[in-house]
């Protein structure tokens, strides 16, 4: 049973062989079929283990303690070294305490060894499918976009082949990190994706990267350090280093490390007091953005916790978990309606979408593990799309405000489409998304508990807000000021790369919302059943319901857009007062001067202020960490 | 009854008028004539609208924007010239600047007597070009059904 | 599905139109005559539907029709599967959709009325859309279902249970109706602002499918204002009724608010009001346990 291990080392060996390929085509070549080796050796390890879930291997790996160690020491050095050189005392402290608690750490783990080292079920191969097809689409994806990138911006040091040897790297770290079950292991994966981040959020070496590349890593390399705390606490007190003996070591023994890891997964998952970092990991190129929201880095951290989420359950820790998720979700919505930057947008979307997951592992019932299931599902399949177009949309336009997309179905048609597929499966009715939203607002309203209320209230207030700012970018980029204008001018700059890896995409995601009563009952179910004993499923009625939706909403404005455009019909001008217009609403103004009209949107800002939404949450939700712990503590 | 003559919807414009036709205009709406009773509504919009009340006597710089709404309103559609500006440019018609009357910039069909109309004059010259209004729409359909017939027998002959 | 919901869901099909028709014929008459005038005939919708499907218009643009049609669509939907039985919770995302339609529709045209309807109707969309799952969780409270069936089977006063829940309901209902004070997207009265926002560039046969779609929404939204009153015969006729002339009331005494007023003023109410409401539940649940 090699296959996990060659699928975590397979992009690893490639990144390292793009790292010493000068040309650029020949590495081009390379990365696509490393993107397209791994991708497979995914989906073969899916078909292999399928039969055999929930899969456990136990593993003898010699040296193992040793070998983890100077891992970890290597990226603590790297680490320290970077913050020396540019002189940054907190990161150089961080990167000490990692080192010690690195050393100190095998004291008391040494002479345990885990019982099982691998564990692959259906949530692990959900993660395994996303990162290996998602993952690999976006790796395609960027040898386009570095390409132009690069051209479009000489300013930036061409640092292409570390590029691909990190994304690569990044993508390894991910497959270790999901694969793993000694504890040990999946936090040295977990520190490779730190690290990855890290590099990757800094690519552009100039001041606002740095200094967002390494409040990333600060955090992380907090987030690490109380993940490593966790499992020396839990081998000290329980003697164990499985991830799936943590249910079993009792409630009381439990809880300081369960505390201690879930603070590590928050931080992955970029909640709140932990938001700002992946906010700033914006200013990275677009592949970079697409891989930290979509298959990587932020998943990993909703994957621990969903991990933990048997653990959680009707713990205070739990608790506190699911009301800063609920209030990450809210707060990440409601900000996301005052903000223009398209990137921007789908950053405070995805925190606002994974604090819905973090609330659901929080609580933790099945029901609520499902719903967590498929808007993991969804939304990485969706924001990789997203954030993909937008980074293409931009090198035509040469703007990231949405405001500059009005418009975007007739300048650049396809990227537009593209958009509208991604943003109307991340909050259109029918779709993925809002089944697991129902689904969690059915289970929130089932609750006795005096949460409930809460979560309600909260649950609903955002998901009005999302329709706000979501719609409001969908009627940007359909507005037709000029049917008659020539199409696809500003898509010259598309590259094929570019095109297929987001097409794939949105079929991708299109197949996921048709087929997701069959995910739900051959994927989500099984593992439900086997992890906690009880399945959940779907209302047939509503099945029903929901399918027939998604189709109607795909084929009916799909079949009247094809009869609207059969039928040579004479078109009218848009009502502009009683003034006679020219194409693209030019009308005289006063003294004759000639004006186009110019159209903004509403953004509330007044209601949905930024800095005093991100102030309040971050203070809430320290006042919540700090409960946690106490809790535990005491 | 056609179905127009029920609800003919208005769409009223100054165009360049003294203001007193308009406030008559407006006063159609009041509990005192109640326009409304005859299905009217005021909607402003020449996409909803069938009939155009105009008053005035058109200035030139008013030329382009009655023109277009009048080409915005779906056929069939009527117009009401209303007052003696709408008519032949009244008090104002020796200007430099104005056209002197309506029908100098788009086809009438009824017109409103007065300096100022008074309310029930206009009432009944809207009645009158919802009448008007049901014999175009009449018409149209004849020659609609007109042309398909000469459209028929063409067809036949082709195969 | 209960055997009766199926034919409900049919009959509200086929009779929805008439339906909505004459509500919106006698608010008009009823308008009028608070007016003081004599106001149009009751049938009179049903002429100006007829006309309007009587006539030709010339779309903006390609996208304009597809996008009406399937706001149209969506909307008769969302009501046919309320009153068949399925999940309501689920539905009112579907309600939702329908809404999105229609303001896509006027944002495609780029005419800056149309889009600055469309921007409000979307802020008016917020403004009540939490306040109507708070209305079903209600129900919830009071059935222990999201049925339509079921709630209305419930036989108990829910009313008197959901005193707030209904204020709130009846508030933003005012919103879903367009009626002032919160007509601010668009407007039945004469010349408003936008001169018609939201519809602005909708004419002949496509206003008409707007039309049609409001009136199947206001019967199944009076569909949800009965189930607070469906324990008593006498109750289940008259409480909407009441409702109805009530909200035509608010229509006729208010003015117009501005869009700021009318999110805030509709979360307010949703919090005050609905959670209000909510919270006892909650709190005797606890006891009982
Ligand atoms: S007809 Fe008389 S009242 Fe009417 S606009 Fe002309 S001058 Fe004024």
């Amino acid at each position: 049973m090699t296959l996990p291990i060659i699928l975590t080392a397979t992009p690893c060996v490639f990144g390292l062989i793009a790292l010493v390929i000068r040309d650029y085509r020949l590495r081009r070549a390379v990365v696509t079929i490393a993107a397209l080796i791994q991708a497979a050796l995914a989906v073969l390890l899916t078909i292999q283990v399928w039969p055999s879930l929930p899969l456990r291997i136990t593993m003898q790996i010699p040296h193992l303690d040793q070998f983890l160690l100077g891992g970890e020491l290597v990226l603590a050095a790297y680490f320290a070294i970077r913050a020396v050189r540019t002189k940054r005392l907190l990161t150089l402290l961080l990167a000490i305490a990692q080192v010690v608690v690195a050393l100190v750490g095998p004291t008391w783990t040494s002479g345990i060894e885990a019982q099982t080292t691998i564990v692959i079920d259906q949530l692990t191969i959900l993660m395994v499918l996303v990162i290996g097809i998602v993952g690999g689409l976006i790796v395609i994806y960027a040898t386009g976009y570095m390409h132009t990138f690069q051209e479009e911006h000489p300013e930036v040091r061409d640092r292409r082949r570390t590029f691909s040897f990190v994304f690569l790297v990044f993508l390894g770290g991910m497959y270790g990190l999901v694969l793993a079950n000694d504890l040990r292991i999946m936090l040295f994966f977990w520190e490779i994706t730190t690290w990855a981040s890290f590099v990757l959020i800094g690519y552009n070496e100039d001041k606002v990267s740095q200094k967002n590349a390494f409040l990333a890593l600060n955090l992380n390399i907090l987030g690490g350090l109380a993940f490593a705390i966790g499992i020396i606490v839990l081998a000290a007190t329980a003697g164990t280093v499985d991830m799936d003996k943590l249910g079993t070591v009792g409630a009381a023994v439990a809880a300081i490390p369960v505390a201690c890891m879930a603070l590590a997964g928050l931080v992955k998952a970029a909640q709140l007091p932990f938001t700002p970092w992946l906010l700033g990991a914006m200013v990275a190129p677009t592949p970079v953005s697409a891989l930290l929201h979509s298959s990587t880095m932020v998943k990993a951290g909703v994957f621990l916790l969903i991990r933990l989420a048997p653990v959680l359950v009707g713990t205070p820790t739990g608790l506190v978990v699911a009301l800063i998720g609920i209030l990450t979700f809210i707060v990440g919505a409601f900000i996301a309606v005052s903000r223009r930057n398209a990137k921007r947008i789908l950053a405070l979307s995805t925190v606002s979408n994974l604090g819905l997951i973090v609330v659901c592992a929080g609580i933790g019932t099945p029901q609520l593990i499902w719903a967590a299931f498929f808007l993991i599902l969804f939304h990485a399949v969706a924001k990789a799309l997203l954030f993909m177009a937008v980074g293409s949309s931009s090198f035509g336009t040469g703007s990231l405000d949405i405001e500059d997309m009005g418009g975007l179905i007739v300048k650049q048609p396809r990227i537009a489409l593209l958009l509208v597929i991604g943003i109307a499966v991340m909050f259109v009715a029918p779709f993925g998304m809002l089944i697991s939203k129902w689904t969690a607002m059915e289970a929130f309203i089932n609750m006795t508990s005096w949460i409930s209320p809460v979560m309600v209230v909260l649950l609903a207030f955002g998901s009005a807000t999302t329709v706000l700012f979501w719609t409001k970018w969908l009627g940007l980029l359909i507005r037709l000021s000029d049917p008659a204008a020539p199409r696809g001018l500003l898509e010259d700059k598309y590259s094929g790369a570019e095109f297929l890896s987001q097409s794939s995409l949105a079929i991708l995601a299109i197949l996921a919302c048709v087929t997701f009563p069959f995910i739900s009952h051959y994927v989500v179910s099984p593992f439900l059943l086997s992890a906690y004993g009880q399945a959940f499923t779907l209302d047939q009625g509503n099945v029903v319901v929901t399918v027939l939706m998604v189709v109607m909403t795909v084929v009916i404005p799909w079949l009247l857009l094809t009869i609207s455009r059969r039928g040579t019909k004479r078109l009218s001008g848009a009502y502009m007062s009683g003034r006679p217009t020219e194409a693209g609403l030019v009308f005289k103004g006063t003294a004759g001067v000639k004006k186009a009209v110019e159209l903004r949107s509403y953004y509330l800002v007044k209601y949905f202020d930024e800095p005093w939404l991100l102030r309040w949450g971050i203070f809430l939700s320290i006042i919540l960490t700090i409960t946690m712990f106490g809790t535990v503590l005491i | 009854m056609s179905a127009i003559e029920k609800s003919p919807w208005l769409i009223h414009y100054d165009a360049s008028s003294c203001n007193g036709c308009d406030i008559e205009v407006l006063a159609c709406l009041t509990p005192m004539y109640d326009a409304e009773r005859f299905g009217c509504i005021v909607t402003g919009d020449p996409k909803q609208a069938d009939i155009f009340l105009i008053t005035g006597s058109v200035n030139n710089l008013n030329i382009p924007v009655v023109k277009n709404i009048y080409e915005q309103m779906p056929e069939p559609k009527a117009v009401v010239a209303i007052g003696a500006c709408a008519y032949s440019g009244g008090v104002f018609a020796e200007c430099y600047n104005v056209q002197g009357g309506v029908a100098k910039v788009i086809p009438v069909d009824v017109y409103v007597p007065g300096c100022a109309a008074k309310p029930e004059s206009i009432l009944d010259g809207v009645v009158r070009a919802a009448q008007i209004l049901a014999e175009k729409k009449k018409a149209m359909r004849k020659a609609r059904r007109a042309a398909r017939h000469a459209e028929s027998p063409a067809q036949e002959a082709a195969k | 599905m209960k055997g009766y919901e199926l034919y409900l869901a049919i009959a509200y099909l086929v009779l929805g139109p008439f339906v909505g028709g004459l509500i919106d014929g006698v608010s008009r008459k009823v308008t009028a005559r608070l007016q003081g005038r004599v106001g149009p005939p009751i049938i009179q919708p049903f002429y100006d539907l007829r006309k309007l499907f009587s006539r030709k218009l010339d779309p903006v643009n390609s996208l304009q029709m597809p996008l009406v049609v399937s706001h149209f669509i969506f909307a008769v939907a969302t009501g046919f599967l309320i009153f068949e039985g399925s999940d309501i919770l689920l539905i009112i995302f579907v309600l939702t959709l329908a809404a999105i339609f229609l303001v896509l529709a006027a944002y495609s045209t780029g005419s800056p009325f149309s889009a600055i309807g469309a921007d409000r109707e979307l802020i008016m969309m917020t403004a009540y859309e939490p306040m109507v799952i708070l209305t079903l969780v209600g129900f919830f409270k009071v059935a222990g279902s999201f049925h339509f069936g079921d709630i209305a089977a419930v036989g108990k006063p829910t009313i008197l249970l959901l005193p707030g829940i209904f204020l709130g309901l009846v508030f933003v209902l005012i919103m879903k109706l367009r009626k002032s004070p919160f007509d601010i997207s668009t407007s039945h009265h004469a010349h408003q602002e936008l001169v018609k926002g939201l519809t602005a560039d909708l004419g002949g046969p496509a206003l008409g499918l707007v039309e049609l779609a409001d009136w199947y929404e206001s019967v199944y939204l009076y569909g949800l204002v009965f189930l607070f009153f469906s324990w008593n015969p006498i109750a289940a006729v008259l409480g909407p009724l009441a409702t109805y002339f009530i909200i035509i009331l608010i229509d006729n005494v208010t003015a117009r608010v501005k869009w700021e007023l009318a999110l805030t003023s509709a979360w307010i109410v949703a919090i005050v009001a609905g959670v209000g409401n909510l919270i006892p539940f909650y709190l005797i649940a606890r006891v009982v346990h």
